[in-house]
């Protein structure tokens, strides 16, 4: 099996409070894993610390087998992990499209003199990453409102510009926060529509949720947090059946039906 | 000397200081950095050079009188160009405060004329011997005073009501408008009371230095940079940042170059917070 | 229609020198100069999201540098003015790489104390700078025998290096610089995600507009030819700053039109000389309270105004 990332002892902590604590977890190459747990356990820290957010107290990340530990968020984007947030960080007064052109920014390669000079080079890869940006947000779903600026977008089409926008760094692992907080079972259907999408082209998605129908209905792997431990892995069904599980969730609120 | 130089600056520290606990009550009620501040420094000693000096009041009216209209100037400010802006993005704070600042000491410029005026000193500038240390009775006065407006202030926050409701506001905005507080009376109050704390910090620079119309701003940035190293936003730390600020900007200038000492001070703030981002202690 | 408005525009911009009188002419440089500045300071503020409010020492380190090249070491004024240019680049980053984590407030107040400290070092290095006396007898230029002496012949210099700016400054926000930058000011923490180097791209917006500041000094020493700290004070920063955000913060024209409405109002309003400052106070207050969003973005909401230039991309 290729573990395309992997991480070992992962530890992170916020002054008294240990956030993450000593997480060892894998996530296999071209499929669908969730990380789920209670509110507070840790899932949005450690996305945080995959992506570079902060550096953990502890532990290595590893990713294709390079060590990611310690870098910043731009260079990790740059080695192929792309991340969506829980609370929408859109450019907000950029347009729809110049959001997702922003995200090719690594791969163009005008330069200032060039740009100045408005080289025929320069206008040619203006135009493409025009190109790869439109067809992304075909490719979401998003199509007619590329000049829209993004705060206008509504909620469910922000979250997708923000699902295209992380894939227009051509990533191989694409961490989505809560990509379906506050959407309807309609909208929540065409995500889910969407990540097998992603995941047939050969991508790796590890996403966090809470809404059950979309762990349960799309992923091929479960890791469970509880507390920034990790207390059980497993298949979906697995997952179900697992007494800690449902110990770490009992009393805490409903899963959402 | 070294003793003398010493208290001198913790003197005019306290003075830094004073400016600074204003500075920062309005930054966490308001979260607006309030460039006008050094304004309402200057106001003052403004006033009281024209009460007592010019107009020859007795000493004790003219201050009371400078301290209360430094305090109404305060809220005026609040209601006129603070509270339509509250709420907006750093840059526009910025500009707004700015642009009193400008207005204020411009004003002051047509009104008493751009030259420099020399306040008498009340409390005494001729050294006094105290075993074989040399001191200034005006600095001793200065710390005194300021030491007692600290303890009335602790007393006001911590065993009055209005002044708890004051820091409830400085804590959490929102929640305290939900408890029925009426925030906008308050901001008000809290700038009421940064302008009063600005306006006894002029009335005691005046005899030190001098009264003119542009001080205000190296006051208030002096003030920033205390408030920058004793944590930004806690009122204990204003002060305390505001004496290492006078103490070693009077030190720097003695034993270093009197040319220089604003810069020193410039590039000690532009060092801490390259290197501490938040400020030299992390408080909140 | 607005083709035929553009083009009366442009033909009085260009004939200016032939019809207007002396002062108004004088005046019309000086706007020039500042339209370089303002220009240069929307690159760092507008586009990049950067408070910065110490642009002046760009402007002075870019005059001085051209000055004392021209008068010590007679370096002629077009090696002189690229000198400058780098010179005041390098300042630029030096203030841009310390203050990389330095944010909003914070940075608002390390760009004033820079800005204080270059103004007092200018004072202070007499043997250097001239001190508060400054320095005077700054040549004009001089290409193939013909010299710059006159406001009319000097106009097109500053005019072309008006251009200059302007069209950068259009070039590149239309591009992955353009949208970097201003990804930066939108989210930080998000352009970081998406693989933007935030850390050149700060420092670059810095580098950029403290360039053009400099070019700006320098023409602006060669024109007055006497140059002294006390045209490069914390005020004259603010004047900048008010400049973009009057015309619109983030775009290019709008610069351009805060540049020509600050520099003339003292001018306009000669009658209130005294008081011109203080109401200029008051006047920012106004603006932040009504018209936070400039000029530009007001006149958007007139139809008839409506060009491409009020389009937020452009």
């Amino acid at each position: 099996m290729a573990y395309l990332l992997e991480t070992s002892g992962l530890t992170k902590r916020f002054g008294g409070l240990t956030a993450v604590n000593k997480v060892n977890l894998s996530v296999e190459e071209a499929k669908i894993s969730a990380l789920i747990g209670p509110n507070g356990s840790g899932k949005t820290t450690l996305f945080n610390l995959l992506m570079g957010v902060y550096p953990p107290n502890e532990g290595k990340i590893l990713f294709r087998n390079q060590n990611l530990t310690g870098l910043i968020p731009s260079q990790i984007s740059r080695r192929g992990i792309s991340r969506t947030f829980q609370n929408i960080m859109l450019f907000q007064r950029l347009s729809v499209l110049e959001n997702v052109m922003v995200a090719r920014d690594q791969h163009c390669r005008s330069t200032l003199f060039g740009v100045l000079l408005g080289t025929p080079a320069m206008a040619r890869e203006d135009e493409e990453t025009r190109q790869r940006a439109k067809a992304l947000l075909e490719f979401v779903g998003l199509t007619g409102m590329e000049d829209q600026e993004a705060r206008n977008l509504p909620y469910g089409a922000q979250r997708l510009l923000e699902v295209a926008r992380a894939l227009a760094t051509e990533p191989q692992l694409v961490l989505l926060d809560e990509p379906a907080a506050g959407m309807n079972t309609s909208e929540t259907h065409e995500l889910m529509q969407l990540i097998v999408k992603i995941r047939d082209m050969g991508r790796t998605i590890f996403l966090v949720e809470h809404d059950m129908r979309v762990v349960m209905g799309i992923s091929e792997h479960v890791i469970v947090l509880n507390y920034g431990q990790k207390i059980a892995e497993g298949t979906p069904s697995e997952i179900q059946g697992n007494p800690e599980v449902i110990q770490a969730y009992l009393g805490r609120g409903k899963k959402r039906a | 000397m070294f003793i003398q130089q010493a208290v001198a600056g913790i003197a005019m520290g306290g003075i830094y200081g004073l400016v600074a606990l204003g500075f920062t009550l309005i930054w966490n009620a308001a979260a607006v950095v309030n460039f006008a501040q050094g304004e309402f420094c200057m106001v003052s000693g403004f006033l009281i050079l024209t009460f007592f000096v010019q107009w020859g009041w007795p000493f004790p009216v003219a201050f009371l009188i400078s301290i209360l209209l430094s305090g109404l100037l305060g809220l005026i400010v609040e209601r006129l160009a603070i509270r339509p802006i509250r709420g907006a993005d750093p840059l526009t704070a910025i500009i707004t405060t700015l642009g009193v600042s400008i207005f204020l000491s411009n004003s002051a410029k047509f009104v008493w004329g751009t030259h420099p005026f020399h306040f008498p000193s009340v409390f005494g500038d001729k050294p006094m011997q105290l075993g074989n240390i040399t001191l200034i009775p005006q600095n001793l006065w200065i710390i005194g005073i300021i030491s007692i407006l600290i303890i009335c202030l602790y007393l006001f926050f911590f065993q009055t009501i209005t002044g708890k409701v004051m820091r409830a506001v400085a804590q959490d905005r929102e929640t305290a408008s939900l408890m029925g507080i009426s925030v906008n009376r308050m901001i008000a109050m809290i700038f009421g009371l940064s302008a009063i704390m600005g306006g006894l910090a002029g009335i005691l620079l005046a005899p030190i230095i001098y009264v003119a119309a542009d001080i205000g701003l190296a006051l208030v940035l002096k003030a920033f940079i205390g408030a920058v190293i004793g944590g930004f936003g806690s009122l204990p730390g204003a002060l305390i940042g505001g004496i290492v600020i006078g103490v070693s900007e009077n030190l720097s200038a003695f034993y270093i170059s009197s040319d220089y000492k604003d810069v020193i001070s410039f590039a000690v703030l532009i060092g801490i917070l390259i290197f501490k981002p938040a400020g030299l202690f992390l408080k909140k | 229609m607005k083709k035929a408005i553009n083009f009366v525009i442009l033909l009085l911009v260009f004939s200016l020198p032939l019809w207007l009188p002396h002062y108004p002419l004088h005046l019309a440089c000086m706007v020039g100069i500042f339209v370089i500045l303002s220009v240069s300071l929307n690159i760092l503020v507008g586009f990049a999201g950067q408070i910065s409010l110490g642009h002046a020492a760009f402007f002075a380190v870019g005059a001085y540098t051209s000055t004392l090249l021209a008068v010590k070491f007679g370096i002629p004024f077009w090696l002189g003015i690229f000198a400058a240019g780098f010179v005041s680049l390098a300042f630029g980053i030096l203030l841009g790489v310390p203050t990389l984590r330095v944010r909003d407030i914070y940075l608002s107040v390390v760009t004033i104390c820079f800005g204080l400290i270059v103004q007092l070092a200018l004072v202070n290095l007499e043997s250097i700078t001239g001190g508060a006396r400054g320095i005077y007898g700054i040549p004009r230029p001089s290409i193939l025998g013909f010299s710059f002496s006159t406001p009319q012949s000097y106009y097109y210099l500053i005019l072309l290096f008006a251009l200059f700016s302007i069209f950068s400054s259009l070039r590149i926000l239309r591009s992955r610089y353009g949208r970097a930058f201003l990804s930066i000011r939108e989210n930080e923490l998000a352009a970081e995600t998406v693989g933007i180097r935030t850390t050149y791209y700060k420092i670059l917006a810095f580098a950029i507009s403290s360039f053009y500041a400099g070019l700006a000094g320098s023409l602006y020493a060669h024109y007055i030819t006497y140059i002294n700290p006390d045209a490069f004070t914390f005020g004259t920063s603010i004047d900048v700053l008010v400049m973009i955000v009057i015309g619109g913060l983030g775009n290019t024209w709008g610069a351009v039109i805060g540049a020509i409405v600050i520099s003339l109002l003292p001018e306009y309003l000669r009658f209130m000389q005294q008081y011109y400052r203080a109401v200029f106070g008051i006047g920012l207050i106004f603006m932040m309270v009504f018209m936070r969003t400039g000029i530009i973005s007001t006149l958007e909401k007139i139809p008839w105004a409506r060009s491409s230039a009020t389009r937020m991309g452009s």
